[in-house]
């Protein structure tokens, strides 16, 4: 038992988090369970309304006010994050937990510097400011960013140092899961190179557990894992990288895949999925990609699969369940 | 339309300025019904009826000419009202039309007219009204006139920086792709967008317009032909009612004064609120409604 | 005869520092090219390598500093007035952004016709909403019907998208400028859209420059690539040709980083390191040497020129003469 609970750092049991709002519930993700083994990198993709970002705000216990978590277990280090106080979640969140969030010009404070910024998160959890010196000093350089430049603002950054010195935030505490959530979004794909590369260093060196949330493929095939695929606030298929894009199980994983642009097969057309993704306010029932999807049968548009055992991973098909 | 109703429904103080604005207007409209006496009619005076205590059949008690002050009151919302709306539409019109094209056409025109609205911005409004009205027969009209030629400038700043954010936005690059007149471009796509702020900023400008009407009439410039609250202040202090005690003269045209310059601010402000997006972010219902797009707005930025 | 050429364009800005020295913003520095009938040259490079500014320079939404612009043989450059206005319905453009690109206060049926009220085109009023509803089927919006009295609020971002391109074809322009067209739409949304961008140049022989900095769409959809880097192209040729053989070591690193989706292909990578340089310095020889891996001693002191690989396939290094 010992053995498996060191195996994997992170188990989410089930959970289920719906948005209140005046009208209406919404259901933003229904029964998500999933584990990530410790040093793993776990690709979270999706496209937009898919309840990636919901996902990592619950882990979290970040939601927005409307947001509520109606059921589910998240085993960190075998402990329920969503039976824990506010007080120890608050100070999880920094020490075990740390978040790498997308705009980097908006996560960091403009009126302070830098140096600053980092210290303050370090004073949170040691008063010493001789020690916390040293430690923003060997922060910022495992992340990159010169010494000459810690005594500077945000906005006298590019994008990638904001981004790089968010990374340093977060690593201050030596957290052991790191959640980022679209590292590189705004970014050129050098400067995500620089940062997809800084990560993968930082993960051998530290031994870091990390949560990638992106909407792209690519950089999910190129750093990660094992990747979740969602879908209208489900998961479609959770399977290691290989079996993800060499051999996926779910019509949507195969249909994103076949839109998914490659400059190594030029002149291919891409394929597109008919339809929207679904509004989290209306979800089709049954199925969720049922609409949507080109392989669907009639039970497609009555039940809702369950995610079941394919044989790398999972997936949640019907057609899979009927094999 | 129908959203923007709806917001203002929940915006509280905006709703009770409506409210306010919406009665005083109805006792504007409604004054021969409302009021006991009509203020016209010559009456004969005696000593007692000078500065009567309020009673039963003065309810605000009456003025130096023995006249009811209820009545006056009643019917000076009239003049209030009017020098109110005209003025201020007076001032919108200016000010948005410097604002509109300072914003739209920028440069030396921008500067140019920006440089003068600071030159009217800093001279002060009321000892200038003074003059101009002095100079002036002091008719109610040229009152009116006074008033909104001085009081543009807070519109045409605010309309300035609305159409230069509007400006910048891609709908109006791509109509310009498309070859239409820049003049087009102003009427069609950027005055239906600064044009709900200008309607926000009148209501403001109606309040200011009141008050300056208020102090021109209470030192003594105001037309003699009508009676505004400012008047009836002027008069009151003017022959003695604070003298006599007769703090009834005065209360209820001040009361008067706050009472509709508070309405239309409110009002102004609550429009400004739900117009101006920045304003608006504290909105709960707002903030709901984005959390339940959290990853659509997420990815857009992207 | 192309139907537009390109010849030694430059867009300079000039800012004033406020200290009396007045920086030069060089975005676009000497760009040639040209695009033939019902052509797709994808323009591609990182921020702020000027491929925007040169996108709104050929519509004339800013003036070029010098060079020519060439469209049908007829120098465009210097047009004015009527001349300009009349252009303008050769030329069109789709922009990035489908939530800022459309007025939030009209309809679709007003946004799509009043390309044609402006260039007083289609004889009433229903002859035009037939034009109209022809646009939005053209660009995939079915029943057009349906569509035209909706507002852009009410529609998702693909929608949208479509909107602003049924706006760009109801004038049957013969050149489309589509600047990161689909970068912001989901990517299930992403292939519907530039289908209905291909079924443009295919049945209408539209040309297209795509602007992006995704070298992954623009494998798939252009049938030329001009990579460019500092206000300049340092390479271009036929898409195959660029992607599998690259000869300029910019091109090369970038096509190293761009994410596959296929874990079996994890390359190396060449990883420039620094942020993407500014404009306003540009630095002496060839503007990539600070940059480039493969740099020699000339690279700093000499200019360089595009320098024909094949009949094709052009790229601007040094180092291309050396090994030749």
């Amino acid at each position: 038992m010992s053995n498996k609970q060191q195996a994997n750092l992170l188990e989410v049991r089930g959970l289920t988090v719906d948005y209140l709002t005046e009208k209406a519930k919404a259901r933003a993700l229904e029964n998500v369970s999933f584990k990530v083994a410790q040093g793993s990198i776990l690709g979270i993709v999706g496209e937009s309304g898919c309840g990636k970002t919901t996902l990592m705000l619950a882990l979290l216990r970040l939601l927005p006010q409307a947001g509520r978590i109606v059921a589910g277990e998240v085993l960190f280090n075998g402990r329920d994050l969503l039976r824990l106080s506010e007080n120890d979640m608050r100070s999880l969140r920094w020490q075990d937990l740390a978040i790498i969030f997308q705009g980097a010009m908006n996560a960091l404070n403009p009126v302070k510097t830098v140096e600053d910024q980092i210290t303050e998160v370090l004073l949170r959890q040691n008063p010493n400011k001789t020690s916390a010196a040293k430690r923003v000093d060997e922060l910022l350089e495992m992340v990159g960013i010169g010494r000459n430049r810690k005594g500077q603002y945000p906005h006298q950054f590019s994008g990638g140092m904001r981004q790089r010195a968010m990374i340093a935030m977060a690593l201050a505490c030596n957290p052991k899961l790191v959640i980022a959530d679209e590292p590189t979004t705004a970014l050129d794909v050098m400067v995500q190179a620089q940062i997809l590369e800084l990560l993968l260093q930082l993960r051998a060196e530290l031994d870091l557990t990390i949560l990638l949330v992106t909407h792209d493929l690519g950089v999910v095939a190129e750093v990660c894992d094992t990747a979740l695929v969602m879908y209208g606030g489900v998961i479609a298929e959770h399977a290691p990288i290989d079996a993800i894009f060499n051999a996926p199980s779910h019509p949507y994983t195969q249909a994103l895949l076949g839109a998914f642009p490659d400059h190594t097969k030029p002149k291919t057309q891409l394929l597109s999925i008919p339809g929207y993704p679904p509004k989290l306010d209306a979800l089709p029932p049954g199925c969720r990609f049922a609409p949507r999807c080109s392989q669907v049968i009639d039970i497609c548009q009555l039940k809702t699969p369950s995610l079941i055992k394919v044989s790398d991973g999972f997936a949640s098909c019907h057609l899979l369940e009927t094999l | 339309m129908r959203d923007f109703w709806q917001a203002l429904r929940r915006n509280r103080m905006g709703v009770i300025g409506l409210i306010m604005i919406v009665l005083t207007l109805l006792m504007a409209i409604f004054a021969p019904l409302l009021a006991p006496y009509n203020p016209k009619e010559r009456i004969r005076v005696t000593l007692d009826s000078i500065y009567a205590k309020p009673s039963l059949e003065h309810p605000f008690g009456t003025d130096d000419a023995g006249k009811d002050v209820l009545s006056n009151f009643i019917y000076g919302a009239r003049v209030s009202l009017t020098v109110g709306f005209f003025a201020s539409f007076i001032s919108v019109v200016i000010g948005g039309t410097i604002g509109l094209i300072s914003g739209f056409f920028g440069g030396k025109i921008d500067n140019l007219l920006m440089r003068f609205t600071d030159i009217v911005l800093v001279i002060p409004d009321l000892p200038l009204a003074v003059v101009l009205v002095a100079l002036t027969k002091p008719s109610l009209m040229n009152i009116i006139i006074v008033i909104g030629i001085l009081g543009w400038t807070g519109t045409a700043r605010l309309v300035r920086s609305q159409t230069i954010s509007v400006k910048e936005r891609k709908f109006v690059l791509r109509a310009k792709a498309i070859g239409a007149h820049p003049l087009y471009i102003l009427r069609n796509h950027i005055f239906p967008l600064v044009l709900p702020l200008m309607i926000a900023n009148t209501v403001l400008v109606i309040s200011l317009a009141i008050l300056n009407e208020s102090a021109l009439a209470f030192l003594g410039l105001g037309d003699p032909s009508t009676l505004s609250w400012g008047q009836m202040l002027n008069f009151a202090f003017t022959r003695g009612a604070m003298s006599s005690g007769a703090w009834w003269a005065l209360l209820a045209p001040g009361l008067g004064i706050v009472w509709l310059v508070l309405g239309c601010t409110l009002l102004g402000q609550g429009f400004q609120q739900i117009l101006n997006p920045r304003l608006e972010s504290h909105h709960l219902q707002k903030s709901e409604m984005i959390a339940l797009e959290g990853s659509h707005v997420q990815q857009a930025t992207g | 005869m192309s139907l537009i050429r390109v010849q030694n364009l430059h867009k300079h800005f000039s800012l004033s520092s406020g200290l009396g020295k007045n920086l030069v913003v060089k975005a676009v520095d000497g760009v040639s090219f040209e695009l033939e009938k019902g052509e797709v040259l994808a323009l591609v490079g990182e921020s702020g390598c000027g491929k925007s500014t040169l996108a709104l320079t050929l519509m004339h939404l800013e003036e070029a500093s010098a060079g020519q612009v060439l469209f049908n043989d007829n120098d465009i450059t210097t047009l004015k007035g009527k001349a300009l206005k009349n252009l303008r319905r050769d030329i069109q453009m789709v922009f990035q952004d489908p939530y800022e690109s459309l007025n939030p206060l009209m309809t679709v049926g007003a946004i799509v016709e009043e390309p044609l009220k402006v260039h007083g085109l289609g004889k009433s009023k229903s002859a035009r909403q037939e034009m109209v509803k022809k646009a939005l089927e053209d660009a995939g919006l079915n029943p057009a019907e349906s569509y035209l009295n909706r507002r852009p609020h009410e529609l998702s971002g693909g929608q949208r998208q479509r909107v602003v391109i049924a706006a760009a074809l109801v004038l049957e322009p013969s050149l489309v400028i589509a600047d990161e067209p689909v970068s912001m739409l989901d990517v299930s949304i992403r292939a519907e859209v530039l289908g209905v961008l291909e079924r443009l140049k295919l049945e209408h022989s539209v040309a297209m420059l795509f602007i992006t900095h995704d070298l992954g769409t623009a494998a798939h959809f252009a049938d030329r690539i001009a990579v460019m880097y500092l206000g300049r192209i340092v390479e271009l040729g036929e898409t195959q040709d660029v992607l599998e053989n690259p000869q300029h070591p910019y091109t090369k690193a970038l096509l190293s980083v761009i994410p596959v989706p296929n874990p079996k292909l994890r390359r190396k990578h060449i990883i420039l390191q620094g942020d993407p340089p500014n404009p306003i310095n540009i630095p002496g020889g060839c503007r990539f040497h600070p940059r480039c891996p493969v740099a020699i001693p000339t690279c700093s002191k000499q200019e360089v020129a595009l320098k024909h690989i094949n009949i094709n396939h052009k790229a601007a290094c040094l180092l291309l003469d050396h090994s030749a």
